[in-house]
């Protein structure tokens, strides 16, 4: 079995050092504990543990109460299905700060000994979150799902986005519309994930300045995690087999009415001062505008809505007029997708391709393009200009992940 | 940080260098002082083996959360158990094999809960990937992720061990509790599976 470098050199730390110290304090804690505790005085604890247990089955079995064991307490009622409105600051039993500004709204989803979930309908709530508590804080937006440690941080849900900004600490932010689907966000950075945006019925797209489905580094210096790369769910390697149900279908308009259609917007990452002083109330973030890969999203979408022609159709009519950058690569590399796959058109399927190679961009799906083109010409029936294609790739990528069957194809 | 505390601290003969130069305490005799009851090597064992816990764990868990959970565990479990330890110097691959006991136990949990409620979505290696990591690298780190998700634990514990953390085949051994030649079996037969899953995915397109 040949040697090589461990893959854990190319990821981030598993855990970084706050959070390394953070779990040593525990083990000392609970080293501390043990050892306080002589052993007479540990089977009485046991003793009680055991009687707090079954108190605890009681209260649980009981039809009226609805407080899950070792639930959170507060000033507030907080069994699941609270609601907590404006504005008003909620101390909890283990320290911990709930401030929602004004027109906030809060709801608690699950409140249990290991965990504690919310919910932000709406405005802006001020989670000041004990570190090292046994709760898995996670509160739930309709955009993203955060997840806490230890931390103070803000949530607001404003009318068009979300924004999440870290205080202190670390959060995990999660969501469809987050870069990567999850990003890490440390002490100082910001994330803005934008809302579902209505766009003009589909037809030929002018795209705005700028580039698209990108995101915004920090001003000042630092990384930000992950890297801000995102591509549409078809252009990463889907598993085999029909496309997964999910919620894209029921957001399809139904034919022949051209309705508005929901678009990607991207998220924005910002590192900084945050802002000191008393919760504002909500913010109003101005609509995003309209990008073009919006294009390759509603394609998508059609596709697993079962639409592949009308999806084909839309790409075509984009790549007449579109200019030649990444979005136009995106567009053309899911039109000979659904060519070969879906419609079984190889030649359209190749020509599709061939527009990917000649844009070159993005330069991650070159390979995989020239791969497909390849076998799209063959399957066509046109074998020498497979062959070429083949040995093209094989000469350019010799240890790609298709030379298999770019060998096979490109023959003796 | 570690070796200017070291150089303050008494050693014993038994010292190995470390890659600075610098004079660092061997495992094993930390392992002798922390079941003497040494504090200082408590804290020292913890600070040179957790990032590796660590790693073991939320490779495998795939849930940050759940990883600190699991070192915690891991050395809490280590610190009680230290003179049970017959070989000290092995202190690494011991560690390795309790965090992934305490990694097992966590599966078992996880089926019992995601029967009753929701799962949840877990975090894949390109998900995790470093920002210098090229898109192409990501694409085959997220390829190899969705091989890893459909391999039996027997096979991918090993391969994740040897392959993402890079321990060596004897310290897999220790941490997976098998004999070498299991170990040299199972990641044969992952790689196979990993190799099979790449090709199809990639065959399909």
């Amino acid at each position: 079995m040949a040697e090589r470098a461990p893959i854990e050199r190319e990821l981030t730390p598993a855990l970084d050092e706050a959070e390394l110290a953070q779990v040593w304090r525990r083990v000392r804690d609970v080293q501390a504990t043990r050892r306080a505790v002589p052993r007479r005085r540990l089977y009485q604890g046991i003793a009680v543990c055991a009687l707090a247990v079954a108190a605890v089955a009681v209260v649980v079995a009981w039809p009226r109460s609805r407080v899950a064991p070792g639930a959170l307490a507060g000033e507030v009622a907080l069994a699941p299905g609270a609601q907590l409105a404006e504005p008003r600051t909620i101390a909890l039993a283990d320290g911990s700060h709930l401030e929602l500004a004004t027109a906030a709204r809060l709801e608690v989803l699950a409140n249990e000994g290991d965990k504690f979930v919310t919910a932000v309908r709406r405005g802006r709530v001020r989670f000041d979150v004990r570190p090292g508590g046994p709760r898995r804080w996670v509160v739930e937006t309709d955009l993203a799902t955060v997840e806490v440690v230890g931390t103070a941080f803000s949530v607001d849900r404003g009318a068009g986005a979300l924004a999440v900004e870290v205080e202190r600490g670390v959060v995990l932010v999660r969501g469809e519309r987050v870069p990567g689907r999850i990003v890490r966000l440390t002490a100082g950075q910001r994330i803005e994930v934008a809302d579902v945006v209505a766009l003009a019925p589909p037809g030929p797209m002018e795209p705005p300045p700028g580039p698209p489905l990108s995101v915004e580094p920090p001003p000042g210096p630092g990384p930000i995690e992950p890297p801000l790369s995102v591509a549409p769910p078809l252009l990463m390697e889907p598993p085999p087999g029909p496309p997964p149900p999910t919620a894209i279908s029921p957001r399809l308009p139904p034919r022949p009415v051209a309705p508005p259609v929901a678009a990607r917007v991207p998220a924005r990452i910002e590192a900084g001062p945050l802002e000191a002083g008393p919760l504002a109330p909500p913010s109003v973030a101005p609509p995003p505008a309209p990008i073009p890969v919006d294009i390759v999203a509603r394609a998508d979408e059609l596709v697993g809505a079962g639409r592949a022609a009308e999806a084909a159709a839309e790409l075509t009519a984009y790549l007449a007029t579109a200019p030649a950058d990444t979005t136009a690569g995106l567009a053309a590399f899911l039109l000979g997708r659904i060519a070969r796959d879906r419609l079984g058109q190889p030649g359209r399927a190749a020509e599709a391709f061939t527009r990917v190679l000649a844009i070159g961009s993005p330069r991650a799906i070159q390979a995989d393009a020239l791969a497909r083109r390849a076998e799209a010409l063959a399957a066509d029936g046109q074998a020498v200009a497979a062959q070429a294609a083949a040995r093209d790739y094989l000469a350019r990528y010799p240890a790609g992940p298709r030379r298999g069957a770019m060998a096979a194809l490109a023959g003796p | 940080m570690t070796v200017a505390v070291l150089a303050l601290r008494p050693t014993s003969p038994a010292r190995v260098l470390d890659a600075t130069g610098a004079v660092a305490v061997a495992d094993a005799e930390l392992v002798t002082r922390a079941r003497g009851g040494d504090a200082w090597a408590e804290e020292m064992i913890y600070r040179r083996h957790a990032p590796q816990v660590a790693a073991i764990a939320r490779r495998l868990l795939r849930d940050p959360v759940e990883a600190a959970d699991i070192v915690q565990d891991t050395f809490l479990i280590a610190f009680h158990k230290l003179a049970t330890l017959t070989e000290p110097a092995a202190l690494r691959g011991w560690l390795a094999r309790i965090a992934v006991s305490r990694v097992h136990r966590r599966w078992r949990w996880r089926k019992v809960r995601f029967w009753a409620t929701t799962s949840s979505d877990d975090e894949g290696l390109a998900e995790v990937a470093d920002a210098g990591v090229s898109p192409e690298r990501r694409t085959e780190l997220a390829l190899v992720d969705g091989a890893l998700r459909g391999l039996p634990d027997k096979l991918r514990v090993p391969w994740v061990l040897r392959h993402v953390i890079g321990y060596s085949l004897d310290e897999v051994a220790t941490a997976c509790d098998c004999s070498l030649a299991s170990v040299k079996r199972y990641l044969t037969r992952a790689e196979e599976a990993i190799a099979s899953h790449c090709g199809a995915e990639v065959a399909h397109g």
